[in-house]
């Protein structure tokens, strides 16, 4: 087993690896595709805006040469990295995703101050597997001001709520995205991490 | 729901774990990594940690240490210390920051703050406020500002028009001094901030933090407490639990 983590230049890529060798997984870490076909599982990491990594994402061909680089091989988008299976984001602009699910991201939706941060808890939906062994809400570490307020039924594997419900999490197939940090979320994010490594 | 959180705040002064009184009197407490660590154990909801002299020496705070904690802390890191530009920011991420803290930069060049946002986002860009009362009125305390010259109300409003993505606010009187959170400080930003602030100063018993919470901060951030008594994060959250707050307990 190998984690792939894709660089887009703007990421907490070291957090993430951590947690990944905290589990005793293998990483590679590389901006250039070519480097990482070796990798059974993906992960897309982000913190920074959703036009920023957009724009990376174009720069390296855009969803076509992603799609290419991870075939059927699961994936696992964190915070901007799930952002950018939208088909558009609003954050400093509109710009383009992956349109790997049916959804387009913007400013939450909610009266209350943003960016939400901070811990929350979570409903997963369904049987998603990165929420096996875990409490049937667990609380995780958010820290984001855009999100999904909707996407394609069935594609939600969970809400949270900040004043009105958002999606907390997707699923699409083998593609899965948390809005949360889960390499900062303690016992229950290393949880979930295994749960993408063994499940996913 | 949204847990309201309790976070300790570790200075730095490059190479220790220290704890000023007002800004002031310092005491060395050792090792940044293994206070980190034992907070680590305590599943605390998030840290702070602050080099305060960087700026003033010309570098920033040391990555390596940075790197080190994010070792084996699978929690959130706020980091800040001589922080001067978007390449500072961006390799203080990469070692394993989640968010940064901006302070004197903010003021030299408060544009660091809009261009911040729209690299990283703003979520990202914490804003720390020192604050020093003279005759009723609430300033900007910083070795780069004239005394008494920026107020506070102001200043505030503009780093949120600016991008800020959290506020940390400092009261100086009541930094370490353990008397109680400064009240007045509370009660003067209490409608003015639409993005969620951190207040820090003072507190010195776990119904400080209720208090604090009850008068309208969306955090709480503590040191002395948690150096100098028994008392632990985790006992802030109890007595917050009991009083309503919604909070994450272990």
């Amino acid at each position: 087993m190998v984690i792939g983590i894709i660089d887009l230049g703007i990421g907490n890529i070291n957090s993430v690896e951590k947690a990944l060798n905290s589990l005793n997984a293998e990483v590679l870490i590389a901006s250039d595709y070519s480097a990482l076909t070796d990798a059974s599982h993906y992960i897309l990491p982000g913190v920074g805006s959703f036009a920023a990594a957009s724009k990376a994402l174009t720069e390296k061909g855009g969803a076509q040469a992603l799609n290419a680089l991870v075939g059927d091989k699961p994936v696992l988008g964190i915070c901007v990295g799930m952002q950018l299976f939208a088909r558009t984001g609003q954050e400093h602009g509109v710009n383009p995703g992956l349109a790997w699910v049916d959804g387009d991201v913007a400013l939450l939706p909610t009266h209350k101050p943003l960016p939400h941060v901070g811990w929350n808890d979570i409903r997963p939906q369904n049987e998603c597997p990165l929420f096996i062994n875990m409490p049937p809400q667990p609380c995780f570490y958010f820290t984001h001001s855009f999100g999904f307020s909707d996407v394609a039924p069935g594609q939600a594997a969970a809400y949270c709520t900040y004043g009105e419900p958002f999606i907390a999490a997707i699923q699409s197939n083998r593609r899965y995205a948390v809005q949360f940090h889960p390499e900062k979320s303690q016992q229950l994010g290393l949880l979930l991490l295994s749960n993408f490594l063994l499940y996913g | 729901m949204l847990r309201t959180r309790v976070i300790p705040v570790i200075l730095i002064d490059g190479f220790s774990v220290i704890k000023t009184r007002q800004f002031g009197v310092r005491r060395n407490l050792g090792n940044p990594i293994q206070v980190v660590r034992t907070y680590n154990t305590r599943n605390v909801d998030e840290l702070i940690i602050l080099d305060i002299d960087a700026h003033k020496q010309n570098r920033t705070i040391d990555l390596w240490t940075i790197r080190d904690i994010t070792q084996d802390c699978f929690m959130p890191l706020t980091i800040g210390g001589g922080i001067k530009s978007l390449e500072d920011i961006r390799q203080t991420l990469l070692a394993g920051a989640d968010k940064i803290c901006l302070n004197t930069q903010a003021i030299v060049q408060p544009n660091l703050i809009t261009q911040a946002a729209e690299q990283f986002g703003r979520q990202c860009i914490v804003v720390s406020v020192d604050v020093l009362w003279h005759e009723e009125k609430a300033y900007v305390h910083n070795t780069h500002v004239p005394a008494r010259q920026l107020l506070v109300s102001d200043w505030i409003e503009q780093v949120q028009d600016m991008g800020a993505g959290e506020i940390l606010i400092t009261s100086v009187a009541a930094e370490g001094a353990m008397q109680g959170p400064d009240l007045s400080l509370l009660e003067l930003i209490k409608n003015k901030v639409n993005i969620p602030y951190i207040y820090n100063g003072g507190v010195k018993q776990v119904s400080d933090c209720v208090q604090v919470i009850e008068q309208g901060a969306h955090a709480v951030a503590a040191s002395s407490i948690f150096h100098f008594t028994s008392i632990t994060p985790e006992e802030c959250k109890q007595a917050m639990d009991r009083a309503g707050i919604a909070v994450r307990l272990f």
